[in-house]
């Protein structure tokens, strides 16, 4: 069962596994990306924050979709889903995976963006891209670690400073 | 002599030199990065591979970070380079002075063996000196 999908570009860090894996006593990560996916030291990396109680699955976005849809990941207990950015999360939700509300936990753009908090800065792209999940029901809760407050997305005028 | 790069969250890293240089003296070849919550992943990596490139004496260097799995553990990974650039995680006070102690005279190789070593036994738990007596 996933019971959290978070943007992250930092993918898997302290955060996710001394924050929110104890917060919402998660069994199992699943960090679906192509790019992690496809390198061998990143993979290994985060292999290796596994444990007894917590399994890590590095896999790329369209085998996440598989496995999200699939009754095996049922079987892996609490699931928290990590993608790199707000375009992947759009392509699980546009792949059937189906999830009510997104965390925004880093997102950064070398370029810059619109600042909402530290840690989450938006471009006109995000901006559309959360416009179509939240046309689809899906709420964007923005924090980097559980204890704090969520943010709450507030659209611009499009004009995407 | 090989130089060292200290990446931590928040300024633990600039706090530990501090420290050292309190104990033995002003440390040279020495950069520290910090890493917060505003930090992309890619100004990081830029910022990680000027550092490393300005302490590189020829010695090689060696990356500290605070810990498994984060961030600045994350990404320095990028920059393994056996025999030339090593990342030790977990640094702490006692690490980090052995380190100053002996860089002039061992090698990269040698050095990180031997740190990752003196960096766990130096951890001690008195209550377990009275146990032993």
């Amino acid at each position: 069962m996933i019971i959290l999908v978070r943007v992250d570009d930092r993918l898997l860090h302290g955060q996710i596994i001394c924050s929110w894996v104890p917060y919402l006593k998660a069994d199992a990560l699943i960090v679906a990306s192509d790019n992690a996916a496809g390198d061998m030291l990143t993979n290994q990396i985060m292999q290796a924050c596994s444990c007894d109680e917590l399994s890590v699955n590095v896999m790329k976005l369209d085998d996440a979709v598989k496995c999200a849809r699939s009754s095996a990941c049922n079987g892996q207990g609490r699931v928290i889903l990590i993608v790199g950015n707000i375009r992947d999360a759009l392509r699980l939700h546009d792949a059937g995976v189906d999830f009510t509300s997104l965390n925004l936990g880093n997102v950064h753009h070398e370029e810059g963006g619109r600042v909402v908090t530290e840690s989450v800065i938006l471009n006109r792209e995000d901006d559309e891209y959360i416009g179509r999940l939240e046309s689809d029901g899906v709420t964007i809760d923005i924090r980097d670690i559980p204890e704090r407050p969520p943010v709450k997305h507030t659209h611009t005028d499009g004009c995407g400073r | 002599m090989i130089g060292a790069v200290i990446i931590t969250h928040g300024t633990l890293g600039k706090a530990i030199v501090e420290a050292a240089e309190i104990i033995i003296g002003k440390a040279a070849l020495i950069q520290m990065i910090t890493v917060t919550g505003s930090d992309a992943p890619d100004g990081l990596r830029a910022r990680i591979g000027d550092a490393v490139k300005q302490v590189n004496a020829g010695g090689g260097v060696l990356i500290f970070t605070d810990m498994f799995g984060g961030t600045p553990t994350n990404i320095a990974l990028a920059f393994l380079d056996p025999g030339k650039v090593d990342i030790l995680t977990g640094v702490n006070l006692p690490m980090l002075i052995k380190f100053l102690g002996h860089r002039a005279e061992k090698t990269l190789s040698e050095i990180t063996v031997m740190l990752k070593e003196y960096g766990r036994t130096s951890i001690v738990l008195a209550g377990d000196m009275l146990k032993d007596k």
